[in-house]
């Protein structure tokens, strides 16, 4: 009965328009933002004798006494001196039109609270061939997103902003994520998909992630209820892997991690696929590097490399060069030097200038001391990761293909080191994917994309994530990005996301354009946002909505992880002593 | 009837609202209502100390408007005037009130004027349509003078009639102590057909009534103080009526010493009922008293009076849109058209 009543009317005060409209809210009903309201109106004199509904979401609500003068006059009112009356306004973004007919609605018709299959209309939900749950609606009602906006097939890519600690935006990825995996309903993602589909994870910060497959002890019921409310199982991600840097200075590969050492493998690339994946640029992915010497210079050394690569034997991790076995960083430096700088003697009794093995003639010895000081550093960050010395090498390469959930633990590198292996990594995942075709669905989840591809500026690892940005959605790489702030991201990434999120953003930023997807009243909304709830924007819904969402259902420390687990360790090793004894 | 609007009227002198003209005529003043007359003077308590009052007070007023000039075309042409009244009431309770629980008993008047004689129509109206919201009904009037005051006194005894109304309905209410209605009581409505609860509150003090030598008392008169009760005898009236002067606001150095006065007036009755109602309506007076900043007519524009004034402006209509609709209802009358000539 409640459900029938109008929570208002359209405000006949102020123009009433196609995409926006004012509610003069009903006494004893209220209004708050977010809410999803609808009117219908007839078309007099249209044709088809249509009624138009308007869908719409709430962005602001006001209240005020009408009919008084000055501020002051507030004080004789509250005194009872003076009559006047309370106006309780909405205004109301429109969503959706149905049937599509741009008129406007009639002032004083009702306003109704869209609930339930209104709602689904409203957000288009009802009409998104497959869709997951990004999220709780202030209603309490699940809100999807279309997957077909994430998977390519109309668009792809998520862009996710905010400040650090208080936007929780990697949380959210991982949630969303989570929500793909494994939300089940006929028009969530088809099972086939969901199950070929992979994610690499890169995890930059702290030790958050390598407890994805434990389960959360710390759940709370309300979070519980949260993920039943979305139609989605509370329990940690399953069949994961988890790669992370090796610890320096140990001659067999062990992982550089505190809180996790099981199950954990530690990546190396031997200087053999370092050469032949033609990977040398992804060590100079500072902007900085990119002025035409010195590129020059790098592409020279690459594509010796490379042929290199192809020399001897191809079992071998090693290069041989120049009748020496080189296998890491170090000893392709002493090889440069030599050649750079040669055997004092050489030069006079030649009396012919010596020609380089490595560098072309025309190359000035400026360019190349400073390629060589460049490498220095960047071998300094890489020791223990590009390196030939160990059996098996294979068991040591990060396969995204092996596991549906692959991560890649990089917060113990320097950040020269970090984008060499995010770099690395993506460009054999694009060059498999060239191969391979759209699907399985592949997604990389990224943090402080504006480290990786900064607006200013040119690098390597630019170009690889603005390819994936660009031509990712026909291979089916779906980059799912975060940063701090997106107004310092290169622009077509951004422009490629068709899902726009942002937690908590800092004032300035939330002004940039970047944000144009948020009206006025979301951009302050933005600066004060609490943890947890994320202000997020599709193609199918003008208006950007905000949601929460639940504390992640895996552990993200190692207190996190549930008791049942170690107890069951425990029992595990009670059982081997008692067989040992 | 055919009428078309009288344009030169209409624009030179827009929607006027009606001004106020009252003939003085002759009274006595006797000063022995209150005290003896040589005690005259003024009483403190009233306003400083105000007497409790057990139930709402209920504020009436009535605004009216001329909405638009016309011409009867008959030979001789006679003259029309279409004009809206509006009256209600403010009733303050509990010192808490919201508009929309406070105005009440809201009545709208519209009335076509004509000084034709045997008009054929009994009202002229504009139906309501998708686009015209609400329908207008003026109701056709005789008023056998071509004196405009005649016909500004006729919408004036239609406001009048009405306040008179609302004023009797109002005073009938139990939860209802006192109705204070704006401008002086009119002699008919003795204290009995009010029940003892009726105030007249004259805003603007240009008749000082009281004697050379009592003025004193008025220019002396503090914040929240009155002056004794006096009684005015008219002599054409059939009754007489009890009046005394409430100090809203002090006055300092730089306005007049008569400023910030009202004059407040109440049927005949007994001395001691007379008394308590004018000090507790000199108590309510200082209480809604407005301020300078707030009104151009302060302090004696009683706040519940101006929102009350304001709401019923608001009742009567926008005056252009009134206007455009009726020349549009006119204009349908079938001859040719009329350029509208512009203001100069």
């Amino acid at each position: 009965m409640e459900e029938n009543s109008p929570i208002g009317f359209v405000l006949g005060h102020r123009p009433a328009s196609t995409l926006e409209f004012f509610v003069l809210v009903e006494p004893g009903n209220y209004l708050e933002l977010d809410d999803v309201v609808y009117v219908d109106s007839p078309v007099e004199g249209h044709p088809t004798d249509a009624i138009v509904r308007f869908y719409g979401t709430v962005s602001e609500v006001s209240q005020y006494h009408e009919g008084i003068q000055f501020d002051s006059d507030t004080q004789i009112v509250r005194a009872g001196i003076l009559p006047a009356n309370v106006a309780y306004v909405g205004k109301v973004v429109v969503t959706k039109i149905v049937p599509e007919i741009f008129v406007s609605p009639h002032p004083a018709d009702p306003v109704f609270r869209a609930k339930g299959g209104d709602l689904e209309d409203a957000l288009s939900f009802s009409s998104m061939a497959q869709r997951i749950p990004a999220g709780i609606l202030r209603s309490q009602e699940p809100f999807y997103v279309n997957f077909d906006f994430l998977n390519g097939s109309k668009g792809a890519h998520v862009s996710i902003s905010g400040i650090s600690g208080v936007a929780t935006k990697t949380t959210y990825a991982t949630f969303l994520l989570y929500a793909m995996l494994n939300y089940q309903h006929p028009k969530g993602v088809p099972a086939a998909d969901k199950a070929s589909a992979r994610i690499i994870v890169f995890n930059v910060k702290g030790e958050d992630m390598l407890f994805l497959d434990k389960r959360n002890s710390k759940l709370s019921a309300g979070d519980e209820e949260m993920y039943d409310r979305m139609g989605l199982p509370v329990e940690p991600f399953r069949d994961v892997a988890f790669y992370t840097s090796p610890r320096t200075g140990l001659g067999v590969p062990t992982p550089s991690t505190d809180q996790r050492q099981a199950d954990i493998t530690p990546f190396c690339w031997t200087l053999r696929e370092f050469a032949r994946e033609r990977l040398l640029p992804f060590l100079f992915a500072d902007a900085d590097s990119e002025t035409t010497s010195m590129a020059g210079c790098i592409s020279s050394i690459a594509t010796r490399l490379e042929r290199l690569s192809g020399e001897g034997s191809s079992e071998s991790p090693f290069l041989l060069v120049q009748g020496r076995l080189i296998g890491d960083l170090r000893s392709l430096i002493d090889t440069l030097e030599e050649d750079i700088y040669g055997n004092e003697g050489e030069e006079e009794g030649g009396g012919r200038k010596r020609t380089s093995y490595w560098f072309p003639p025309y190359e000035h010895a400026g360019t190349k001391n400073a390629f060589l000081r460049k490498l220095r550093v960047a071998a300094e960050a890489l020791a223990g990761v590009i390196r030939s010395d160990i059996d098996h090498p294979e068991h040591y390469k990060i396969d995204f293909d092996a596991h549906r959930l692959t991560v890649v633990h990089l917060s113990n590198l320097k950040s020269a080191a970090q984008k060499f292996i995010v770099g690395s990594t993506l460009k054999r995942l694009m060059k498999e994917k060239e191969r391979t075709g759209r699907k399985p669905y592949v997604f990389v989840l990224l943090d402080e994309l504006n480290k990786y591809a900064p607006r200013e500026g040119k690098s390597p690892i630019g170009d690889i994530l603005l390819d994936i940005a660009e031509r990712g959605r026909s291979l089916g790489v779906v980059l799912i990005g975060a940063q701090q702030s997106a107004s310092s991201v290169e622009k077509r990434i951004i422009a490629n996301s068709s899902i726009k999120v942002n937690g908590r953003l800092d004032f300035a930023e939330s002004q940039s354009a970047e944000y144009d997807y948020l009206p006025g009243s979301f951009r302050l909304r933005s600066c004060i946002i609490k943890p947890g709830t994320m202000i997020l924007h599709q193609p199918d819904i003008p208006a950007p909505v905000l949601v929460r969402f639940p504390m992640p259902a895996w552990a993200t420390r190692s207190e996190e992880v549930e008791e049942v687990e170690a107890s069951s360790r425990k029992e595990a090793r009670r059982f081997e002593d008692l067989f040992a004894g | 009837m055919r009428i078309k609007p009288d344009y030169w009227q209409s624009f030179y002198s827009g929607a006027l609202e009606v001004a106020e003209e009252r003939s003085p005529s002759k009274y006595r003043v006797e000063l022995d209502a209150e005290v003896e007359p040589s005690k005259f003077g003024a009483i403190e308590g009233g306003g400083r100390h105000p007497v409790p009052l057990q139930g709402a007070v209920a504020f009436i007023d009535g605004v009216r408007r001329i909405d638009l000039h016309a011409m009867v075309e008959d030979l001789p042409p006679h003259i029309g005037l279409f004009g809206s009244v509006a009256t209600g009431a403010m009733v303050m309770e509990d010192g808490r009130s919201t508009l929309q629980e406070a105005l009440r008993h809201v009545q709208v008047s519209r009335l076509f004027l004509t000084n034709a004689p045997d008009p054929s129509e009994k009202f002229i109206s504009s139906p309501a349509t998708s686009a015209l919201l609400g329908s207008l009904h003026y109701e056709v009037r005789v008023v056998k003078s071509s004196e405009p005051q005649a016909f500004n006194n006729a919408l004036m005894n239609r406001m009048a009639e009405l306040e008179a109304d609302t004023s009797t309905r109002l005073s009938r209410e139990k939860g209802v102590a006192m109705v204070i209605s704006d401008g002086p009581i009119p002699f008919e409505r003795s204290a009995e057909r009010e029940g003892g609860k009726l105030v007249g509150l004259i805003k603007s003090v240009r008749e000082l009534y009281l004697p050379k030598e009592q003025l004193p008392v008025l220019a002396g008169l503090r914040l929240g103080e009155r002056s004794h009760l006096f009684a005015i005898r008219y002599e054409d009236a059939r009754t007489s009526k009890l009046s005394c002067f409430v100090r809203l606001q002090g006055v300092s150095a730089f306005v007049s010493s008569f400023a910030n006065l009202v004059r407040l007036e109440i049927p005949l009755m007994p001395r001691s009922q007379a008394i308590s109602l004018a000090d507790s309506a000199a108590a309510i007076a200082v209480h809604y008293a407005s301020n300078v900043y707030a009104d151009s007519r302060a302090p004696q524009n009683l706040y519940p009076v101006a929102a009350l004034e304001a709401a019923l402006k608001n009742r009567l209509g926008d005056p252009r849109l009134l206007r455009n609709r009726l020349l549009a209802m006119l204009g349908q009358g079938g001859t040719e058209h009329k350029s509208v000539p512009k203001e100069s």
